[in-house]
């Protein structure tokens, strides 16, 4: 499934103004972790597709996101849910992993 | 004797626990009863970076892989020794070990991770390397206990015929994959040669005054 690309300019709209649960996967170009997740990543976001909304965010093109929310390593994931950050998590997950943890963290999900 | 006390544990993926213990003034991390590394110890991870930089010396903006992170000996000492125009990429899997960096071991960190040089990426190096194409000016890794590690299989995956093949490719020409290892093994320096590189084992002391255990470091390009 494509995903939507998020930037600095539509994060607002697309993500704080969304409705219901949004998950963004913070990756860049050099992040050979990011890239080896992003399959399972945009797998999930089909099977969750009308729950949740998934999105990317290239974190190397978009400097202001990633220093609003401290990020300070890649891959990245924030999940959001009616404009508030509920949980933000770095680091490579299975898909097994990354599904448990929205599902925890948003039970809008389950 | 003052006692040794468990401040954080952290499954590493294989399901093997770490553990970070304080020891008077001191930071350990350890696998069962093993030391997996030590504040007191960073003479030969120390050595790992400026050996490699060294042989980088014409290279005015090098890019480095290292992977992974551990107590950032490696990274500081190549921070110091490159320029402002060098990049470095630091890969660590455990998240739990840049969360104690940042904690419980800041002092030790003194900021390295911050450094506007830097970029980290919290997963596994071999990832990165795989994801690669003459991308790096040296690749240093000091996964695990070396070649024949303690802490995780799926290193295997960098030390192996198929890893180093990868890490050749990952490489720009003439660039440098530096390994650092708890103890010597021909056996892995033949398989260095196998692959198509040219490789020197140096043998390094732990301790940053030159005493210490020995440990190794290959450095290897390709012919």
């Amino acid at each position: 499934m494509a995903l939507a690309e998020i930037t600095d300019d539509n994060f607002e709209a697309e993500v704080i103004q969304a409705t219901g649960p949004v998950v963004v996967d913070l990756w860049a170009e050099w992040c050979g972790s990011c890239k080896q997740m992003m399959p399972a990543f945009e797998q999930l976001a089909g099977e969750l597709d009308g729950k949740a909304k998934l999105v990317k965010f290239n974190a190397d093109e978009n400097p202001m996101t990633p220093g609003r929310f401290g990020v300070r390593g890649l891959p990245t994931l924030l999940i959001f849910e009616n404009g508030k950050l509920l949980s933000m998590k770095t680091g490579a997950m299975t898909k097994t992993k990354l599904a448990e943890w929205i599902k925890e963290t948003a039970p809008s999900v389950a | 004797m003052k006692p040794r006390e468990i401040i954080a544990t952290a499954k590493a993926p294989g399901g093997v626990e770490l553990r970070l213990v304080r020891h008077d003034n001191d930071h350990i991390i350890m696998i069962d009863s093993n030391e997996l590394m030590s504040s007191r110890l960073g003479g030969s991870e120390e050595a790992l970076a400026t050996l490699s930089c060294d042989r980088l010396r014409e290279r005015t903006k090098p890019h480095l892989l290292i992977g992974g992170y551990g107590m950032g000996f490696t990274l500081r000492a190549a921070l110091a020794r490159l320029g402002p125009q060098a990049k470095i990429t630091v890969a660590e899997l455990v998240p739990e070990i840049i969360d104690w960096a940042r904690g419980p071991m800041s002092a030790l960190t003194a900021g390295c991770l911050d450094d506007p040089r830097v970029r980290l990426i919290t997963g596994d190096v071999t990832a990165d390397i795989a994801a690669s194409a003459k991308s790096y000016d040296a690749i240093l890794l000091d996964v695990d206990n070396g070649p024949s590690g303690l802490t995780s299989a799926a290193n295997d995956g960098l030390y192996s015929m198929k890893g180093l093949a990868r890490a050749k490719t990952a490489l720009k020409p003439g660039g440098v994959l530096a390994i650092w290892s708890a103890a010597p093994d021909d056996a892995f320096t033949r398989r260095l040669d196998k692959a198509g590189f040219k490789a020197e084992a140096v043998t390094v002391r732990a301790r940053s005054n030159g005493k210490g255990p020995r440990h190794t470091i290959w450095f290897a390009t390709a012919r």
